[in-house]
């Protein structure tokens, strides 16, 4: 009893001090100063106090033709993106479900992509999509199809940043999804293979509904994630052609530290961040309800 | 002996009237890992070819048809680290990864054993501190830039160790408060009943047997560091700017078509780390990848 009463008298809270506090200051104070700042106008160039704004300058955000294409733009990428990868994934999940050493090989030499930094990814496509010496215009000239400005031209540049992010992307989608359907339980299978069903009833109708939970996660994330997009893009287009990869990372980026509009910008990153938090509100409820703690299964 | 023999039998019955099924199985395994092979290798193709594209000389670099057969150089790695300043770079990537791992290892470890053993702060103070890593660098980096300006810790050693620990506490916090729990405090208990301090709790028994966990964290932390952009092109100038802003800069001037096998050996130097201990990670990599992706 004495050992308890001892193991649990005072709490050291001096264990949480030091990085609450550095939290407080790095991540707490400057959401604070975010909102503050945007609701709050630069003094003008010859000098003066901040002019309190209140929120007329989400009201000119809103307005911006650039702010409203940025958000249109990230929207065709998040949602883009996370269907390719969605689906890419689960057919890769399917495909891998095997158990073998070789397997497990293949696995993590699938998912290496992922740990790159995304201006490396971005840097290793802008040499492959190279309209003029690159290699995948040159492997379509073989096969007699015309080589086209992958990056350059305003009909292409979004979809080859979606299918870029869908080669970093969708082999971690699937080992997710693999996880998921590692932890459904077996019964259902062996029943419905007993009552000779085809492997694809099994898909359609045992394990696409119930790996959906899981699928809801996996989706979620990239979503998430999707919203901060901004190294990738910055290297392969820097927004371009025109406007029309220019996501809100991006923009935010581009006013506050090119434009020098701070306050305009800190406003699009709150709108960013109640992005975020909105996705990540779903994304808790979700992970909640599908138990799909179930992750860092063998890879 | 007899059983054995009977047993042998039974397989050999059994293997001639499965012989049929078999074999269109092992051609299903063989199709199934043909295919498993030639998609690791589409998905492993754009590395290899920055990869030999690194050591291809500037000619073979912007050859057409691209060189497919060439003679390995290393020419672009020595222009790279003699010619340019990316050695400098590498070098500052290296102290500001590993500076903010080990201050986030040493005071998110001590904080997740007192959330874990004392449940300190309960749930809400541990969703508070995750929560803070769904934020988007893009969003915190403004104020962070103005603070950083007040305190006068643009472009110093210490710039980018600080402003990581905006996402690397919270997952180190995360992952070790999930493994310290597995662990039993019988041990950690008895230790304090032979009058051990906390502090030695932590360091000589938490450290040790929590080992298997800490591992996957610190190379997690060390490569979330390494990779990092925006926080890096922002807060640093010169001094101590790091290689992937170094990278990002090459790009900008990518016009240069002539220097495509320096850029590659740029990029496979910033690639290589996270690539190699990948390996290390094997099966911890979705679990940490997982919180990872919801970082910036």
């Amino acid at each position: 009893m004495a050992v308890v009463v001892r193991f649990a008298a005072r709490k050291p809270y001096w264990t949480v001090v030091i990085p609450i506090a550095l939290l407080a200051v790095v991540a707490v104070y400057p959401i604070i100063e975010l909102v503050r700042l945007s609701l709050h106008n630069a003094p003008s160039a010859t000098g003066g106090v901040e002019v309190f704004v209140g929120l007329k300058q989400f009201g000119w955000i809103l307005e911006s033709s650039e702010f409203r294409n940025s958000l249109k733009v990230t929207f065709i990428f998040i949602f883009g993106a996370s269907v390719v990868e969605i689906f890419i994934g689960l057919a890769l999940a399917l495909l891998f479900n095997v158990e073998s050493t070789l397997a497990r090989v293949f696995r993590l030499l699938l998912v290496l992509p992922a740990m790159l930094a995304p201006v490396a990814v971005g840097l290793i496509w802008v040499l492959i999509l190279n309209s003029d010496f690159g290699i995948l215009n040159y492997l379509l000239g073989l096969v007699g199809i015309e080589g086209q400005a992958w990056l350059a031209s305003p009909a292409l540049a979004m979809r080859s940043l979606i299918l870029i992010d869908a080669w970093q992307w969708a082999p971690f989608v699937a080992l997710f999804l693999l996880a998921g359907l590692r932890s459904l339980p077996t019964e259902p299978f062996e029943a419905a293979k007993v009552d000779g069903a085809s492997p694809i009833q099994i898909f359609r109708y045992l394990t696409l509904p119930m790996l959906q939970p899981v699928l809801a996660v996996v989706f979620l994330i990239r979503v998430l994630d999707g919203t901060k997009l901004f190294g990738l893009v910055l290297v392969l287009t820097s927004g371009g052609p025109g406007s029309s990869t220019n996501v809100l990372g991006l923009e935010i980026f581009k006013k506050a530290f090119e434009g020098n509009q701070m306050n305009f910008a800190a406003g699009m990153a709150v709108i960013q961040l109640l992005l975020v938090l909105l996705f990540a509100g779903v994304y808790t409820i979700l992970f909640l309800r599908s138990h799909a703690a179930a992750i860092g299964d063998d890879t | 002996m007899s059983t054995r023999f009977y047993f042998c039998e039974v397989t050999q019955q059994q293997s001639e009237t499965t012989l049929e099924s078999t074999k269109t199985q092992v051609s299903l395994k063989f199709i199934r890992y043909t295919a498993m092979a030639l998609i690791v290798a589409l998905f492993m193709f754009p590395v290899y070819w920055v990869l030999t594209t690194s050591l291809k000389t500037p000619l073979e670099a912007f050859a057409k048809p691209p060189a497919l057969i060439f003679r390995p150089t290393f020419e672009n790695y020595q222009e790279l680290f003699s010619g340019t300043d990316f050695a400098r770079l590498t070098l500052n990537s290296i102290i500001a990864a590993v500076g903010n791992t080990v201050i986030s290892i040493i005071l998110g470890t001590t904080a997740a054993w007192g959330m874990s053993r004392y449940r300190i702060g309960g749930n809400w103070l541990f969703i508070g501190v995750l929560s803070i890593r769904f934020l988007p660098v893009t969003s915190i980096v403004i104020p962070l830039f103005l603070l950083f300006v007040q305190f006068r810790l643009i472009d110093t050693f210490a710039t980018l160790p600080l402003a990581y620990l905006v996402f690397s506490l919270p997952f180190v916090i995360w992952m070790m408060r999930a493994y310290i729990d597995g662990i039993p405090y019988e041990i950690e208990e008895s230790a304090m009943v032979d009058g051990a301090s906390r502090l030695a709790v932590i360091w000589r028994i938490v450290i040790p047997l929590a080992a298997p966990g800490l591992v996957p964290t610190i190379i997690f932390c060390f490569i979330f560091a390494w990779n990092e952009l925006v926080f890096a092109t922002v807060l640093t100038r010169v001094t101590a700017r790091t290689a992937v802003v170094g990278l990002t800069a090459f790009a900008s001037t990518s016009e240069d078509a002539i220097r495509w096998g320096l850029i590659s050996a740029a990029a496979m130097v910033v690639m290589s780390p996270p690539m190699i201990l990948a390996f290390l990670l094997r099966r911890h990599l979705a679990g940490g990848l997982t919180i990872g992706a919801i970082k910036h």
